[in-house]
């Protein structure tokens, strides 16, 4: 068991506000992920729970005992940073061995251990050459064996794909999964990528500006995005958002200024029955085909708006020219003067719809 | 590291620059073996007639020159060990603390260096006798410690910040005390710098002259003697060309021993 809670950590350096009011609970087993753009302090969150920053007010609690006056070397964590960290002088042997001859571990204890996480990640091969000797791909599961073999209470990863390339990524993803499953072990993960959020995590916080905006499972906010800001973060692309609806005059309903609609809830091709179904014309912009779908930019309410197409649709549609959108009432967000999420339109009464 | 050298106009700077360095240490040797008639004369010949080893046998019989050589080296190798056992500690301090006080700090280091050392010298020469430390290697080496130790803390400081943060952080988390990280992590990706510290106090020490000349006046270290031989010496200038000799020998072994370890790229593979 290893569950991990913030009660109102707040961290002010000078006059600048980092962390404004965290409040969250990790629970045992959890893959929780910190999602946010730069500089919203999911970083800056992940080094308080390490011990490398100190709060200035709140509390850090691990099964219930405070460890929020803890150095960072009791606390019985392991952080794999962005950019590995790895120790340059030592061989990949020693720089996985190193928490535990830290520890004072018998030799042979060393040796079990290393041969056992080396095997799992496997590394075995690498073991006796430097961190400068070997490839970026490899680093990043020494660092990820370093971390693991003291079998920490809880592991932190602090945007550990960001300097991979793409195609690494993907396979670094998918092992990532696998390590968690088979380790079972409590991990934080940091990024500022959606889709590395929405496929790690078990459990997820958005953060913007130091403040979490909402918790929650990956689908959960996918289908409830509190506001326009978590609804146009998650999802790739973007949900589209028109913030002008009022002034366009197409929509209107009491009290909402905003409406969403994810890319994929919009169809070109007629319904059987138009019944709860809302029809846009939209100006196409430009077409981009990528196999067997297309993803397309009109221009809607003054906005950009992006959606797809199949390929029995391609020649419905040209560039410059006007197309018919189909969209499911129950698919059309609704958003407050808040930026706050209303409801769908299916749910809400509507006034007035105009094509 | 594989700057291979490609035409001839290389070859040719590279070949100035030995000369510009070489030269002088050239004329040194050849005044010391050459025969009097050879050197004491216009156009001083550039290739000895006669080679003649006397003035070594002089300064090596005469001068009871083992003693002012343990004294030099004594006095030098305390330099280094001075300026390392209070640099290392005061530079890692200096270079994990905000950029803004440190430069404040470094600024305040240098107030010695500000001021002749033929000036500031007789305060701390008055200080080092109030201690009774005078006419001893300690005392010279004290003295001397005061002026290097800014020099050699301010390049420790360059080492120290070399070395990213992130890793005695990784270290910390990674289980280790403070002083465990620094001295698991920062110092020994910090060598190199450090070698460098210590052949630079060792060699302040070796060639200084000023305070050695006033804290030690009868136990003299070997720049001194060489004066002291110029002025009212046996054997004249040929005789001090031939200190001079012996003089750069620890030099060259100390640089020798220490230059494997003068790597540049100690830091490859750390970060990404």
């Amino acid at each position: 068991m290893s569950e991990l809670i913030l009660e109102n950590v707040k961290l002010k350096i000078g006059e600048k506000e980092l962390l404004k009011n965290v409040n969250l609970t990790v629970k045992d087993k959890d893959f929780y992920v910190f999602l946010g753009p730069s500089g919203c302090g999911k970083t800056t969150t992940l080094r308080v729970i390490a011990g490398l920053m100190k709060e200035t007010s709140g509390k850090i609690t691990i099964d219930g005992e405070d460890i929020s006056n803890l150095p960072p070397n009791k606390r019985q964590m392991s952080l794999v940073f962005q950019d590995y960290a790895l120790y340059p002088h030592k061989t990949v042997f020693e720089n996985i061995s190193f928490p535990l001859r830290i520890a004072h571990k018998s030799i042979q204890e060393i040796r079990e251990k290393v041969k056992e996480v080396s095997s799992f990640l496997s590394i075995e091969p690498i073991l006796g050459k430097k961190p400068s000797s070997i490839s970026g791909g490899e680093r990043q599961r020494v660092a990820i064996a370093r971390a693991l073999i003291k079998e920490p209470k809880i592991l932190l990863m602090d945007e550990p794909l960001s300097n991979l390339d793409a195609k690494l990524r993907d396979v670094v993803r998918f092992e990532l999964k696998r390590i968690h499953r088979e380790s079972g072990i409590t991990t934080i993960y940091v990024t500022h990528d959606q889709l590395e959020a929405m496929t790690l995590g078990t459990n997820m916080a958005v953060m913007n500006s130091g403040e979490i905006v909402q918790t929650g499972s990956p689908m959960d906010i996918f289908e409830n995005p509190k506001n326009t800001l978590v609804a146009s973060f998650i999802g790739s692309p973007p949900m589209n958002i028109f913030s002008e609806i009022k002034e366009s005059g197409i929509v209107h309903i009491e009290n909402v200024t905003s409406i969403g609609i994810r890319p994929r809830a919009i169809s070109t091709s007629k319904p059987k029955s138009m019944e709860n179904t809302v029809k846009f014309k939209a100006k196409v912009n430009g077409i981009n085909i990528l196999g067997n779908e297309a993803l397309v930019q009109g221009d809607l309410m003054g906005e950009h708006i992006y959606f797809y197409i199949y390929r029995n649709e391609f020649s419905s549609i040209t560039e410059g020219k006007y197309a018919d959108l189909y969209v499911d009432m129950n698919m059309i967000y609704l958003f407050d003067e808040n930026k706050e999420l209303k409801g769908r339109m299916a749910n809400t009464e509507t006034e007035q719809i105009q094509e | 590291m594989s700057n291979k050298p490609k035409n001839l106009l290389w070859y040719i700077a590279l070949g100035i620059v030995c000369i510009f360095v070489l030269f002088p240490i050239y004329l040194i040797l050849i005044v010391a073996i050459s025969p009097p008639s050879d050197i004491f004369r216009p156009n001083p010949a550039l290739i000895p007639s006669s080679i003649t080893l006397s003035r070594f046998y002089i300064v090596l019989y005469q001068y009871n020159f083992a003693r002012h050589l343990y004294i030099s080296l004594e006095a030098a190798f305390m330099v280094s060990g001075i300026c390392m056992g209070l640099g290392i500690p005061a530079a890692y301090t200096i270079s994990r603390m905000p950029k803004k006080a440190s430069y404040l700090v470094i600024i305040f280091l240098f107030i010695t260096q500000m001021i002749p050392e033929i000036q500031i010298g007789v305060p701390i020469a008055r200080t080092i006798i109030g201690l009774g430390l005078e006419d001893t290697a300690l005392g010279v080496a004290i003295a001397q410690s005061s002026i290097a130790l800014p020099m050699i803390t301010y390049i420790l400081v360059g080492a120290f910040r070399s070395v990213p943060t992130r890793l005695s952080e990784s270290a910390r988390i990674d289980g280790a005390t403070k002083l465990e990280a620094f001295l698991k992590v920062d110092l020994p990706l910090s060598l190199t710098g450090i070698y460098v510290g210590v052949i630079l106090a060792w060699l302040f020490s070796w060639d200084e002259f000023v305070l050695a000349s006033i804290i030690s006046p009868l136990n003299e270290t070997v720049p001194v003697l060489i004066y002291a031989n110029i002025t009212r010496g046996i054997g004249g200038i040929p005789a001090a060309d031939a200190f001079s000799i012996i003089l750069m020998v620890p030099v060259i072994a100390l640089v020798l021993i220490l230059q494997k370890y003068l790597r540049s790229n100690i830091m490859a593979g750390a970060l990404k």
